[in-house]
């Protein structure tokens, strides 16, 4: 089932939550709406499900080619996952993921037998089939957002989307359920729509991520074109650590931080004030100028305890940045604070104009 | 038996506190009340049973237990919709509507009834068209449940408030996403959420309705056999210097609603039981 909105606009009072917002999802995807709080994409997700009604003169919401923007959201037939899980407090494991089946039409419902069945079945696909008979304040987080997820799979939903799933758990279980959500829809395969305001978890998850900010779409792409070919200062900021300058780009060359490199792409004879971006693992640190085009810089603090080590550092044009390097190669540089290094950027991203 | 404090708190004192409640609820509760037994006991048993099973006590026993009863629950249906609108929308006047709640709290009991009497009497405001579609409301068993339903509405919606707004609305959502239609969300998934609540509302207005005085007496009427409540009856009684014969009564109605509210407060319980 293949999903395709198009033009949603969405106001709340006067504060814009989605403008002019397009979208498709192929079927069997699994799609991240990406960005930070206030930018519209959990608004997206509920108008996709019908549990929000987008602005009059908003385009077509279709599912499969079928425009459901006015059926409600029983109607819809897409699986739902809150953030706090919303579980049915009063009622046990098996009977909130039974709840779908049972409130069907009689002449719709399966029979008992069938419905202890599928439960029991959907149990297993979430490995909790050992607490049906449990309530939901005697779960943990992890294991009530799996119930939620049963319940949410229980009416064979065409659609599956997930509100913030892992928002409310701690880092570890994220990590486990991160992965098990991924061979899980390895195994059934329905189309998928999650939002999170985790990097980590829309680049390590989704087939593709959609990045969001102020209710507009900054990028689609595949988790490696959005991290390695980001389209704006928005989306390159916003994905992984990094350090930004303000530069200038002045006939065919950039300048920043002491520094000028060519820059072919810009042929422009005017100067023009740019925003340079360079990641923390593409700062090469060494303690001596070695050929390469570097700028001198004084670490400030050094964080060692990780896979590598990160640097802080000032650089003699007053810029503060963060440089990472190889436990190996820290070791190698013996630097401490007060150091005085010398930092050639091995990968840049320019854009120009202020900043944005 | 042992004692278990169920958590430590970082504030001591479990044995003073606990010396305090006894001496308290021993003063102000349990003292009064073993009076009361103790003045019913100096009763021979003979004559206790009969003041009892008097018929015009029997009758205002019906009466008193039965109009406290539909009137808690009319006000558990419509408190319950006061309550839902007050927590979920809000609108112009809605902080006067939540304070014109507790006006019934307010209100000395003896001007509420006049209001209501003048009200509700045959030549009153309402009493003058509803007289000729032959429902009289003043001076009859309706004009009791008025009386009490006016009293005890604030019970129910001051306990359902709390509930209602703890009650996540992402639930409702859950139940719609899932195909439930919005009776089954209603009764599948909001109900038994604010049950404990919806009871514990149900239980005070019944209480207070059933020791309500003040309201009652202007516009029951007090006919005997018919729209006499048993309250009233006791204070006969005490007039006529029958302590003996008030106490009586006043111990059968202190038996029966202990055993019912015991009733309320188990099935609350019991409804309470996979709640947080």
């Amino acid at each position: 089932m293949s999903i395709a909105v198009e033009h949603i606009s969405k106001t709340f009072g006067r504060f814009v939550a989605l403008d002019d917002v397009s979208l498709t999802v192929d079927t069997g995807e699994l799609v991240a709406l990406l960005g930070p709080s206030g930018s519209g994409k959990t608004t997206l997700l509920r108008i996709i499900a019908g549990l929000e009604q987008p602005d009059r003169g908003s385009g077509p919401i279709r599912f499969h080619d079928e425009d459901v923007a006015q059926c409600n959201v029983g109607d819809r037939h897409v699986g739902f996952v809150f953030q706090h899980y919303a579980l049915f407090r009063h009622m046990s494991v098996f009977e909130n993921v039974a709840f779908g089946l049972r409130v069907r039409p009689r002449k719709l419902r399966p029979s008992k037998a069938a419905i202890k069945t599928k439960v029991h079945r959907l149990l297993e696909l979430v490995q909790l089939d050992f607490l049906a008979n449990r309530y939901p304040n005697q779960l943990s987080g992890g294991q009530r957002q799996r119930v939620a997820l049963a319940r949410a799979l229980a009416m064979e939903p065409k659609v599956l989307l997930l509100d913030e799933p892992f928002g409310a758990l701690d880092a570890k279980v994220r990590q486990e359920l991160r992965r098990w959500l991924r061979r899980l829809h390895e195994e059934i395969h329905v189309t998928s729509v999650f939002v999170t305001h985790d990097q980590d978890e829309a680049l390590e998850l989704a087939d593709r991520v959609l990045v969001m900010n102020a209710g507009r779409i900054e990028q689609v792409g595949t988790p490696d074109e959005v991290f390695h070919h980001p389209r704006t200062q928005f989306v390159m900021n916003f994905l992984g650590q990094v350090n930004r300058f303000h530069g200038r780009l002045e006939q065919g060359k950039v300048h920043f931080a002491s520094l000028s490199l060519d820059w072919p792409n810009h042929d422009s004879v005017r100067t023009q004030p740019a925003q340079v971006f360079v990641r923390p693992h593409d700062c090469e640190v060494d303690v001596c100028r070695n050929g390469h085009s570097c700028f001198q810089a004084t670490v400030t603090h050094v964080h060692s305890a990780g896979p590598n080590v990160r640097l802080e550092l000032r650089a003699e044009s007053g810029e503060s940045l963060c440089a990472e390097v190889s436990q190996e190669r820290y070791r190698e540089l013996g630097v401490a604070v007060g150091s005085q290094v010398y930092i050639a950027p091995r990968e840049v991203k320019v854009f120009a104009g202020e900043a944005g | 038996m042992q004692i278990r404090v169920l958590q430590r708190s970082v504030l001591p004192g479990f044995g003073l506190t606990m010396g305090v409640t006894v001496f308290y609820l021993g003063l102000i509760v349990l003292l009064p009340l073993a009076a009361l037994v103790l003045k019913s006991a100096t009763v021979p048993w003979q004559q206790f049973w009969d003041t009892v099973c008097d018929p015009r006590v029997m009758a205002s026993y019906r009466l008193s237990f039965g109009a406290s009863l539909i009137a808690a629950a009319v006000n558990a249906v419509f408190g319950f919709i006061v309550a839902w609108v007050l927590v979920r929308y809000s609108f112009p006047g809605r902080k006067l509507v939540d304070a014109m709640v507790d006006l019934p709290f307010a209100l000395p009991t003896a001007v509420s009834g006049i209001a209501l009497t003048a009200l509700y009497a045959p030549g009153g405001w309402l009493g003058r068209w509803l007289t000729p579609l032959g429902i009289p409301a003043a001076y009859c068993r309706l004009g009791v449940v008025i009386a009490l339903t006016f009293i005890g509405m604030p019970f129910v919606v001051r306990t359902l408030q709390p509930a209602l707004e703890d009650l996540d609305p992402e639930l409702e959502e859950a139940a719609a996403s899932l195909g439930a239609s919005r009776l089954q969300t209603f009764r599948r998934v909001l109900l038994p959420g604010i049950l404990p609540a919806l009871l514990t509302g149900f239980a005070l207005a019944f209480a207070r309705g059933l020791g309500e005085y003040g309201s009652v007496v202007f516009i029951a009427g007090n006919m005997p056999m018919k729209t006499e409540i048993a309250p009233l009856l006791i204070i006969t009684k005490l007039e006529q210097y029958d302590y003996a014969g008030a106490t009586a009564i006043a111990v059968v109605m202190l038996s029966a609603s202990f055993l019912l509210l015991l009733a309320i407060n188990m099935l609350q319980w019991w409804s309470r039981r996979h709640s947080e």
